[in-house]
């Protein structure tokens, strides 16, 4: 059985960036990842970039308010708070999203998420917990987009085919012929399941949220424990606060 | 190509922060000239910055615009100190907005504003005048008042050096005025802002204050001059910033 850490792990280190923005980035993505607060040290280890260089960047990093000195080393900074809290995507999602997902919540007791596709992993915009009190729910958490409802539920709508590649890429032969299907199903049925393939224990049901161009934003989604929330009875009411949401986006 | 400047370090990250705040607090989509015009940069810098960023998805490109992306979003989500203070004070600031009806907020202080960590929306909002991650000035509002008044001379000092820009005819942009009034919000333990900061809005704000003492941040309920009364508001506000304090205390012995 693979357990949520194992789920949740950092990907596979990456050879040392070479851009300057690149490198930026990937000292806050290893910051971003350590939880807290993480040594120059480590981050050297972490990103493959030399000792000084990690100095140098985390000194300009910090002096912006990007990253804050800790006692222990560095942590993610406010300016980060203030610059995402603004993202325009997630806010707009989240404002026409919060009252279907409310209702979703009190019409079935499980956890309802919000989700936005990043790389190949789907990002928590929002997450109101149900009867899954062990399943780490919070907003920025990520999980892969090839296994989880929500995951599918945005690919099988996605324009781009280079990010459904980028995602699929680890399947080969019968497997990825057998994802080409599901996501042809998912576009028929309008929802995407996830039956104990993420999480054990855990399925899930998923419904894109599309703009007024068909375009896809997201996916809603809701999770409970297998044998005790029933997938096909959720269906039809993860579809219908998808197509709310997108509406509402309409609407605002 | 990229050119020498663009290796160096220290203009690459002053760029990419032009760029970054050149986007507004109310998520407007900006074009690449628009950027240009804002960042003060040339449009064939921003240009291949912004590129870089969409790629990374710390901007969101829709047709020809960007916005402020999901990457960045899911930097901020997980940043220590916002995500603590949330996880405290949701519930105390639920309730507050559930009693009062009224658009509830959490703000800490950061060089001479307020940056709005946390907001409740009340039964009847307008249009916010500030959302989460915005900013306000620390002294043209009662929550940045509520702070300064429990905050060492040296803070206050910054922000009279600063100016004290009038925002309203009401803002209060006299040193002594301000120091005056510091001292009263300091014996009432509650701040209060009359149509200091917007014209119409009105609002009421106390201190969370750390085991010394030192303000952490503030809590306050905002309104319309003909919703909100502050003096009958005070109390409630008053005591959910005790409960706070507490229990922030209880989460850092834990």
């Amino acid at each position: 059985m693979t357990s949520l850490a194992e789920w949740n792990r950092n990907p596979a280190p990456s050879p040392a960036p070479v851009s300057v923005l690149d490198r930026i980035i990937s000292i806050l993505d290893a910051v971003k990842e350590s939880g807290s607060s993480i040594s120059i040290t480590d981050l050297a280890m972490r990103t493959g970039l030399p000792k000084s260089t990690v100095s140098r960047l985390v000194a300009e990093l910090s002096g912006q308010r990007y990253l804050e000195r800790t006692d222990d080393g560095v942590a993610l900074g406010l300016r980060l708070f203030e610059l995402g809290a603004r993202a325009s995507l997630p806010r707009r999602l989240l404002a026409a999203a919060a009252p279907v997902i409310r209702n979703l919540r009190d019409a079935t007791g499980e956890r309802v998420g919000l989700w936005v596709q990043q790389g190949t992993d789907m990002v928590s915009i929002a997450a109101v917990t149900g009867r899954l009190p062990m399943l780490p729910t919070r907003a920025g958490m990520r999980s892969p987009a090839l296994t989880t409802a929500s995951g599918k539920a945005y690919l099988a709508f996605c324009a781009d085919q280079g990010i459904v590649d980028r995602v699929s890429a680890p399947l080969i032969d019968d497997d990825a012929a057998h994802f080409r299907d599901e996501l042809t199903h998912v576009r028929a049925s309008v929802v995407a399941m996830d039956i104990e393939v993420s999480y054990p224990g855990i399925l899930a049901v998923a419904s894109p949220v599309l703009s007024s161009g068909r375009v896809v934003l997201g996916a809603i989604s809701i999770a409970g424990p297998s044998g005790a929330m029933d997938p096909d009875r959720v269906a039809p009411l993860v579809r219908a606060a998808g197509t709310t949401v997108g509406r509402r986006l309409t609407a605002a | 190509m990229r050119t020498a400047g663009w290796t160096d370090s220290v203009s690459v990250l002053d760029r990419v922060s032009a760029v970054f705040d050149a986007f507004g607090e109310h998520d407007e989509g900006l074009g690449i000239s628009e950027l240009a015009r804002r960042a003060n940069l040339p449009k064939s810098t921003v240009s291949r910055i912004a590129a870089d960023l969409v790629c990374q998805r710390f901007l969101d490109r829709e047709g020809d615009k960007l916005y402020l992306g999901v990457r960045l979003f899911e930097l901020a989500m997980t940043v220590e100190e916002p995500r603590r203070l949330r996880h405290v004070a949701l519930p105390v600031m639920t309730e507050l907005r559930d009693v009062t009806g009224q658009t509830v907020n959490l703000a800490v202080l950061e060089g001479v504003d307020v940056v709005f960590i946390v907001v409740v929306r009340g039964e009847h909002p307008g249009k916010p005048l500030v959302r989460v991650g915005g900013r306000l000035p620390a002294h043209a509002t009662a929550l940045g008042k509520s702070i300064l008044a429990f905050s060492p001379h040296a803070v206050v000092e910054r922000i009279i050096e600063g100016g004290l820009a009038a925002r309203t005819a009401h803002t209060i942009s006299e040193p002594s005025v301000l120091q005056r009034e510091l001292m009263d919000v300091h014996s009432l333990g509650v701040a209060t802002e009359k149509e200091e900061c917007a014209n119409d809005r009105v609002c009421v704000a106390s201190p969370i204050l750390g085991p010394g003492g030192a303000p952490i941040a503030a809590i306050s309920v905002t309104g319309s001059v003909s919703t909100l009364a502050p003096e009958r508001i005070a109390p409630a506000v008053r005591a959910a910033a005790t409960t706070l304090s507490r229990r922030f205390d209880a989460a850092r012995a834990r």
